[in-house]
Order: C-alpha cells, then sequence, then structure tokens
C-alpha cells in the first residue's frame, strides 16, 4: 500500500466522473471501477468518497436514484448528468494541457534555456 | 434524508466485508476490516452534511426538521412554552391592532399623508364658512379646503322614517378627497354650496345594503330628509367611511342643507358662525411647516381684516389627519393612552420571555451532554448556536400562531364586550376595524423574531460553548453558579416588571372606582333622557314648540313620574353649544381672545329633574321666556375664571360681541361633568330653551320606579303625539354615565390593565416558583449533608426560603422605582388619584409579596422533606 502514490488533490472528482461516464454506479462500484481502471495502482480513502460523491451531486453533475444491486440489495445508483458530461469532458482538457505542460518543464535539460 | 445517508454508508461496508470475506477472510474479521478502512463513519457523514448544506436554505429547514423532532419529544415542555409565548404575543398584537387602527390606519383615499386637520386658535377647532373660502383662496399650499359637519338627521323613503348618521360637506369634499363614486355620481366642487339648492344625498356603502338592500335602483330615488324633498345621486365605495373617526356615515349632504332659517342663514354671511370642521388637501411637495406658516400669514391677515369675529382665528394650527384623531381638540391625550397601552403588553411579553428563557437554560442543562458530543465529532460552535437559535425561534413563531389566534379570540371578545354600546342608538354607526393587516403583521412577525432571539440567545451562547472535558467529567449533572446567577435575575426582573403592571392595573381600577362615585353635577339615579329632533320630519318652529309642551304636559300626568324636563342636551351624550363669551365691562389685553364656553339650553323643570345644585341666585322660570331680558346660570368654574373675588350673580356676558347684547346671570350651579369626563372641572352655563331655541332636544324624566321600564312608556306617548317621530336616543341616565362618553374608556383601560397585570403576576410567580424550586433540587445534597449533621427543618425552610425572598425584595425594590417612573407619565389618565397613591402601592407590594412568598416557600418546604439517606446515595 505504501507504494502507492497518493491521489493529487482534487482528482477525485474527475475520477468519479469518468468512472461514471461509462455507467451508472453505486458508491461502492465506484471505488471497485476506479481501482479496476488503475489496475489497483490507485487506493482510495473509502470515506472520503461519499462527501465527493454529495458535493458532485450537489453540483448537479452527477444524480441518484435508489435502485437494486447485484445481489438484490437496495443500492443508490449514481449516473453522469448532461452538465457532468460537458464537466468531465473540460476537466480532462485541462488534465491534459496541464499534464503537458508540466512534462515539458520536466524534460527541460540545462543548456536548452 | 439521514436515513437515506445512513443506509448508503451501511450498503458500502456491508459489500466490501462480503467480499472480502468471498477472498477467505473470516466473517467476523471481514466486517471488521471494513469498517476500520472506511475510516470515521460519523466524521463522513459530517463531511456528507456540511457538502450538502452550502445553501442558507437548506442548512435551515435541516435545523428546523431537528428542532422539531426535539420540540415534539418535550410535547408537554413546548406546550408550556407556546402557551405563555402565545399569551405574551397575544398580548401585543391585539392591543397593538387596535392602535393600529386608531392611529396608523391611513384614511381610505388616495394619498391619504396629504390630507390636514384644521384647527382654529380659540379651541373648538371649527371655522366659519367664509374664513374657509378664504383659507382655501390665499393659502396656496393646499390645493382643497373642505368643510364639513356631522350628525343626525331623518330620512324618509318608501314609507319609512329613521334616522341616519350624515355629514353635512362642502360640494369639494369628494373631489378634494379624490374619492370615486362605486354607483351614480358625487358632488362636484361648488355644487351645494349655496342657500336655498336642491337636495341631493350620497349614501354610505353600509347604509345603502342596510336601509336600500343594496338595491342599484336607488340612485335618482326620490327621498325627504328632514322633510325636505332630496334625490339620491349616488354610493360610495365601501373602504371609505367619512372624516369622522371611528364612525361609519350613513350618508352626505350637500352644505345647501343648513340654509334653513335664522341659523341657516348666518351660514354664508356670519364669519363669527363658526360650524364646520376642516380638512385640507396640501399640494404635493408641500410639507408641514411650510403649510403651517402660510396658513399663519392667512389667518392673521383675516383676523386684522376682520378684527370684531376673527380675532380668535389665528393661530390655525395644520395637523395630519392620522394626529387629530378623534378630535383635533383632544388628540393630545392619545400619546399617552397609546404609549401606554404599547409599553404595558411590552412588559408582559417581556416577562413571558423571562420564563421561556428560565425553561430553556433548565433544558440547556439537561442537553449539555449532547451538545458537548456534536461538538466533540466535529460540529462547530457557530453550527450548535444556530441550531439552539433555530429551535426558540420555532417555538416563538408556534407562539406567534398561538398568539395571533388569542388575540383574535381576545379582539372577538372585546368586540362583544363593545357591542352593546355601539349598538345603541348613542353610538350608531360606530366604526372600528381592527383587522389584521400587514401592519399588525409585521409587529408580530418582529414581537415573535425578538421573542425567539430573547429566549434563545443565551442557552445558545453557553452551548455553542460546550466543552466536552467539563461535561463529562462532571457527570453532566453540574450546574454551574453562572447560571443560577442568570436566572436569578431573571426573577428579579420579573417580580419587578409584574409589580409595575399591577400598579398600573390599581392606579386604573382606583381611579374607575373614583370615577364612579364621584360627583357628576347631577343625579343619574332614576332618569330616563329621550332625544328627539322634531324637524327631522320636517316640524317648524311653532309646531316644534307646541309638541315638546304637549309631550311634557302628558309625561307630567303619568303616575310613576316625579318630575319631567326638557333640555337641548343632557350630560355626556352631545356637547351642546359653544361659543365665545365677552364679560361686560372687561377690557382684554392685546392678544386676549374671548374664551370659548359650552352650554346647554335648559326649561325650569331640568334642575329639579337632573337635581343639579343651585348654590346662588335662582333657577329659571317660566317667565324667563323669548320677550323677557336674557338670562343664565353659569356653573361655579366659569363664575371663579370671570368674576374671580366677585359675585357672579347680576353680572352680565354676551356672545356675540364686547358691546352686548348682554346676558344676565341669575344663578350659579354645582361644577359637573358635561361633554366626557375628565379631571379638570370646565367651565358651562345654562340659558333659558326659550332663549335658545332648537329643534334638537332631549325630554328628561325622574320616575319614583325603575327607571327601564319607563323608556317605552315614553316612545309610546311620543308615537301617539306624532306616529312618525324618530327617536333618536333613548337611554337612562345610568347607562349614559356608562357610555361611550361617560366611563366606558375608564372602564375599558382599567379592565384591560388588570387581565394584563394578573397575566404578570401568574407569570412572575411561576419563574419565582421554578427558580427556587430549580435551586432548591440543586441543593439536595447540601441539604441532606446538614440534615445528617443536625439541623432542624426550621432551618433548612430558612435556607432555602431565604435565598427566594432576597430575589422577591429586590425585584419589588426596582419594580416600585420603575413603577414611579412609569406612572408619572400617566397622570393625565387618573381621576381623583395621584400617580403615587399610596393605597396602591402597598396594595400591590402586600398582594405580590405574599403569592411570591408563597412561591418561595412551597419549594422550600419540599426541601425540607429531603430524606439525608436517599439524598446521600443519590451522590
Amino acid at each position: 500500500m505504501s507504494q502507492q502514490p497518493d491521489l493529487l488533490q482534487g482528482t477525485l472528482d474527475m475520477l468519479i466522473l469518468k468512472a461514471l461516464s461509462l455507467g451508472p454506479l453505486h458508491g461502492y462500484g465506484v471505488l471497485l471501477r476506479i481501482q479496476q481502471i488503475s489496475k489497483d495502482r490507485l487506493e482510495i480513502q473509502q470515506g472520503s468518497l461519499y462527501p465527493a460523491l454529495y458535493r458532485l451531486e450537489d453540483q448537479g453533475w452527477i444524480a441518484s436514484e435508489w435502485g437494486e444491486s447485484e445481489n438484490k440489495r437496495k443500492a443508490k445508483y449514481y449516473r453522469l448528468t448532461a452538465a457532468g458530461r460537458r464537466q468531465l469532458q473540460a476537466e480532462v482538457e485541462q488534465w491534459n494541457r496541464m499534464a503537458a505542460i508540466i512534462a515539458g518543464i520536466l524534460q527541460t535539460k540545462p543548456g536548452e534555456l | 434524508m439521514e436515513r437515506d445517508m445512513d443506509a448508503e454508508l451501511r450498503f458500502h461496508i456491508e459489500a466490501y466485508a462480503e467480499d472480502l470475506a468471498r477472498g477467505g477472510v473470516p466473517p467476523e474479521e471481514a466486517q471488521r476490516r471494513a469498517r476500520l478502512e472506511f475510516g470515521g463513519l460519523e466524521q463522513t457523514k459530517e463531511e456528507c452534511r456540511d457538502v450538502r448544506g452550502v445553501t442558507v436554505v437548506h442548512s435551515l429547514l435541516q435545523d428546523s426538521r431537528y428542532g422539531l423532532r426535539m420540540l415534539r419529544k418535550s410535547p408537554g415542555l413546548t406546550t408550556i412554552v407556546v402557551i405563555t409565548l402565545g399569551l405574551g404575543i397575544g398580548a401585543n398584537s391585539s392591543i397593538f391592532s387596535v392602535l393600529n387602527e386608531w392611529l396608523l390606519h391611513p384614511l381610505s383615499v388616495p394619498h391619504p399623508e396629504q390630507i390636514m386637520a384644521l384647527a382654529n386658535g380659540s379651541g373648538g377647532g371649527r371655522f366659519s364658512y367664509l374664513d374657509l373660502l378664504d383659507l382655501g383662496n390665499q393659502a396656496r399650499v393646499f390645493s382643497d379646503v373642505i368643510g364639513y359637519d356631522s350628525g343626525y338627521a331623518g330620512l324618509s323613503a318608501d314609507g319609512k322614517a329613521g334616522q341616519f348618521t350624515c355629514s353635512t360637506v362642502t360640494g369639494n369634499y369628494f373631489s378634494a378627497l379624490e374619492v370615486k363614486p362605486l354607483l351614480g355620481r358625487l358632488f362636484v366642487p361648488g355644487e351645494g354650496d349655496q342657500p336655498g339648492e336642491a337636495l341631493n344625498l350620497v349614501l354610505g356603502y353600509s347604509f345603502w345594503q342596510k336601509r336600500f338592500a343594496g338595491d342599484p335602483a336607488v340612485i335618482g330615488k326620490h327621498i325627504a330628509v328632514n322633510g325636505r324633498p332630496a334625490t339620491i345621486i349616488g354610493v360610495v365605495p365601501p373602504e371609505f367611511h367619512g372624516l369622522l373617526f371611528a364612525f361609519d356615515m350613513d350618508g352626505y349632504l350637500p352644505l345647501t342643507m343648513m340654509s334653513e332659517g335664522e341659523e341657516g342663514n348666518s351660514l354664508w354671511t356670519d364669519r363669527g358662525d363658526r360650524s364646520l370642521m376642516s380638512f385640507a388637501r396640501l399640494r404635493p411637495g408641500i410639507n408641514l411647516a411650510q403649510a403651517n406658516s402660510a396658513v399663519d400669514v392667512v389667518a392673521k391677515r383675516l383676523a386684522a381684516q376682520y378684527p370684531t369675529t376673527d380675532k380668535g382665528l389665528a393661530p390655525v394650527r395644520v395637523i395630519p389627519e392620522r394626529r387629530a384623531r378623534p378630535a383635533p381638540q383632544v388628540s393630545s391625550f392619545v400619546p399617552v393612552i397609546a404609549g401606554l397601552f404599547l409599553v404595558l403588553p411590552a412588559l408582559v411579553l417581556l416577562l413571558a420571555c423571562m420564563n421561556v428563557a428560565n425553561i430553556l437554560l433548565a433544558r440547556a442543562a439537561a442537553r449539555q451532554q449532547e451538545m458537548a458530543i456534536r461538538a466533540a465529532i466535529g460540529a462547530g460552535g457557530w453550527r450548535l448556536i444556530r441550531q439552539m437559535l433555530t429551535e426558540s425561534l420555532l417555538l416563538a413563531l408556534i407562539g406567534g400562531i398561538a398568539g395571533t389566534v388569542f388575540g383574535e379570540l381576545a379582539i372577538a371578545a372585546a368586540g362583544s364586550l363593545l357591542h352593546p354600546v355601539t349598538t345603541s342608538s348613542a353610538g350608531a354607526g360606530f366604526h372600528m376595524d381592527c383587522s389584521f393587516d400587514w401592519k399588525v403583521f409585521a409587529y408580530t412577525m418582529a414581537a415573535v423574531v425578538c421573542t425567539g432571539i430573547l429566549v434563545g440567545l443565551w442557552p445558545a451562547v453557553r452551548a455553542g460553548r460546550a466543552n466536552l472535558n467539563t461535561v463529562l467529567h462532571e457527570g453532566g449533572r453540574s450546574d454551574p453558579a453562572g447560571r443560577l446567577r442568570l436566572r436569578s435575575s431573571l426573577v428579579v426582573a420579573q417580580i419587578a416588571g409584574s409589580l409595575m403592571l399591577l400598579v398600573v392595573a390599581g392606579l386604573l381600577l382606583r381611579s374607575l372606582r373614583h370615577a364612579e362615585h364621584m360627583f357628576l353635577g347631577f343625579d343619574p339615579d332614576h332618569v330616563v333622557s329621550v332625544m328627539l329632533d322634531p324637524h327631522e320630519v320636517g316640524y317648524d318652529q311653532v309646531r316644534t314648540k307646541n309638541f315638546y309642551r304637549e309631550l311634557e304636559r302628558r309625561l307630567r300626568a303619568l303616575p310613576s313620574v316625579e318630575s319631567a324636563s326638557l333640555a337641548l342636551t343632557v350630560p355626556l351624550t352631545y356637547p351642546g353649544q359653544n361659543g365665545p363669551v365677552y364679560v361686560e365691562g372687561h377690557v382684554p389685553g392685546p392678544n386676549e381672545q374671548a374664551p370659548q364656553i359650552t352650554y346647554n339650553g335648559v326649561d325650569p323643570g331640568y334642575f329639579p329633574t337632573m337635581r343639579v345644585p343651585l348654590l346662588r341666585g335662582r333657577i329659571f322660570t317660566d317667565s324667563d321666556n323669548e320677550t323677557a331680558p336674557p338670562v343664565a346660570i353659569v356653573n361655579q368654574t366659569m363664575a371663579r375664571r370671570l368674576w374671580p373675588n366677585e359675585d357672579a350673580v347680576g353680572k352680565r356676558f354676551s356672545l356675540k360681541s364686547a358691546s352686548g347684547p348682554f346676558i344676565q346671570v341669575v344663578g350659579v350651579a354645582a361644577d359637573g361633568q358635561y361633554w366626557f369626563i375628565t379631571s379638570d372641572p370646565q367651565p358651562y352655563f345654562y340659558v333659558p330653551l326659550d332663549q335658545d331655541y332648537d329643534s334638537l332636544a332631549s325630554v328628561q324624566v325622574r320616575t319614583s320606579g325603575s327607571p327601564q321600564p319607563m323608556i317605552p312608556v315614553m316612545q309610546r306617548e311620543i308615537l301617539s303625539l306624532a306616529p312618525d317621530m324618530p327617536i333618536l336616543q333613548a337611554a337612562t341616565m345610568e347607562q349614559t354615565v356608562h357610555g361611550l362618553a361617560g366611563l366606558f374608556i375608564f372602564e375599558l383601560a382599567a379592565s384591560l390593565a388588570g387581565v394584563l397585570g394578573i397575566l404578570g403576576l401568574v407569570l412572575a410567580v411561576v419563574g419565582t416558583y421554578g427558580v427556587v424550586s430549580f435551586a432548591a433540587a440543586r441543593r439536595t445534597h447540601e441539604i441532606g449533608v446538614r440534615m445528617a449533621l443536625g439541623a432542624a427543618r426550621a432551618d433548612i425552610l430558612k435556607l432555602i426560603s431565604r435565598q427566594g425572598l432576597v430575589l422577591v425584595g429586590s425585584g419589588v425594590l426596582v419594580g416600585l422605582l420603575a413603577a414611579f417612573a412609569l406612572t408619572r407619565a400617566m397622570s393625565k389618565l387618573l381621576m381623583g388619584v395621584s400617580p403615587s397613591d399610596p393605597v396602591t402601592y402597598l396594595g400591590v407590594i402586600i398582594l405580590l409579596g405574599t403569592v411570591s412568598s408563597l412561591a418561595c416557600w412551597i419549594p422550600a418546604r419540599r426541601a425540607t422533606h429531603v430524606d439525608p439517606m436517599v439524598a446521600l446515595r443519590y451522590e
């Protein structure tokens, strides 16, 4: 667990949106999906997931409704809204721009300036 | 929502535990690890709540829901608090709604703030028609100046005769007020402003509904007013009631109505004939000071131009209509009553608040653990304060709803109390609409918010400071001395407040007692008075005089009648006539005006029938008639003021001018009450009815039997003489004394203050009882120790009750000082009682002292029954 990188500040929201863009999930499912996509390279503090979900819902990017889980239990399912989809797209673009800039900076060699 | 969150988090943990179990972890271990890896469950929840409650409304709703749940949990406490606050708020909103109607409710006309009452310098507040014309033409600050007078008139239509209240108005009345007709048309400027014009009648809305069943076909109908043919031309809208305060006019007649006989004609020609009340509409953008100075200039000019009649005209005062209620001359009385009746209920509410604060403080102690734990798991101090304030505001809001209901009930009760007065012929047309409007609502809401903050702030601040450590260490049973000190000072304030309320109530009650037993200047026992106006059915002067003479003769012939008399008016009904009195031989100073004095026309039977004591000289005789030299009987005050240190009998004065014609004083009568009951003696005089003719008159009868059955007998006699004669007023003098112009206002004030006083007393006693019980309970352990060490019950009793008695004593002391200050302001309302009346103060101190000592003694006595063993084991 110790060799796993810490989650960057502010990226949890984007990861949740990404996870939900693949289909509706309940809270635990979001956690599993992120771990699955990241191939278990990212560990998310479970408790911090829910405030993030509530915040995203409050902002209108995701919506929730009660449904039935795989093993026939009542669970709350989240799905991406249209606004959430736009938000995800914006965040991804910004992330990529940022990553490119930072990568560019980090690749700078002495004497290039 | 809380439940959703719980379910969701539980699902997460269980699902994770299942996954772990599937991976080979034993089920119990899986559960434990799932919970552990999730992290702080409560912390997560609080974070989730915070995230959600970003909007103010949202968190307010949340607090309210939680608050409501807390209130539902302790229904007994909630009920007590709601009733206490309800009584306090109800007392305020109901009294405020009366004051609202009285002082704040604007006239139902466009731009009511521009309407001003005019009052002239030499009292009476009335103007002559010619002076009003000049004021209107020369004072450019007004767009219109209205003249009007109000009274009763007879109306015959469809073969039925009856009486109605009406205003006789200048033609510009409706256009100046910008009143639009509901039906037909209203008077146009100039209409009916000349003698001898056709008589048109505009109907008041409710009279139209009542008398003509709201029939639109009344427009153009021919009727008779006071026997004169007239035509109905229109109906005013329902919200317009006329300009006479607290009355709803039945109809409006043009000024030409007054043009009859000698008296009527002088209206158009004589500047000294001041018979019109006046209102004016300011031009837009003119302020009160400008209006006053402009009117002053015109009044001075008129006084210089017509010195004989207009000398007393200046200064003319311009008073905003709202501040001229009920009438410009007596409106100085109003702020005192209004102020008193705003302060008293506010005091009651304050007492109620203190009681509730006390209860909430006690409950805050019980909830200290809850607060400390909420603080420990992450609720901020501000958050806890907000929670407590929300709860107390909720309580106040429910109390406010209860208060509004109580208030409406109180107004309904007061209305039924008023009912016999307003439906008697004396109060015909009385109209007061104390409905719940936005001002009452705003006032009530302000009371609710202040109450909520007042009762909740202290417990809230304490909650915000809740400290887990101390609370848990002290086992939640502790109660720091600071809180007891606060609650003690609340008791002192409550006792002081209730003492003030009781003193005011006591003074008003004593004043009423005094007024009831005061000598009125006549003896109201066994006297009936009936008011008639044969003019209303078209009688001329000769026929009227014959009618009255014959009626008196018939009444005297009845077996139970001791004596009968005729007078223009009787005390405490109509004000009677008034005029400037010029004393013969008196040279007035440069700025001195002839005093306006009220008088009555009476026949020789009046003095024995009303039993008005004659102090000097003689009463009138039958030979004091139209052809005899004019005479008068003055009262003591008038004699003393006009002829100080001299014998008034034989002196002469004039009502016309300094050079006569003169009236000779033939007697001096005892002082009495005339127009309305007041504490300062008023000058007054009587003239023989034959020398001052008026068709309007009252017939008095003194009977040997009960007066009430005499009324139908008199009615029968009147109708047998004149079958269609409307009877304007018929009442025993006893009823009149208790009527609107009599003791009614004193009775109302005394009973209102009495109710508030009792309310205050109950609240103070409950508060004292609560605090002493609380203090005793806190000392249970100490008492147990003392008793185990051999203290006697009497010692314990003394120990506990002394604490309470010190509070009561301090409260009484503070209250006395405050009451002295408060009652000084109300000396105007007291009849024959000094504002520092020792009997009242002593009585209140004894009453309050006894009752509150009892409230201390009962819990103290209970404390002595503590079993030392139980008390110590309890620890």
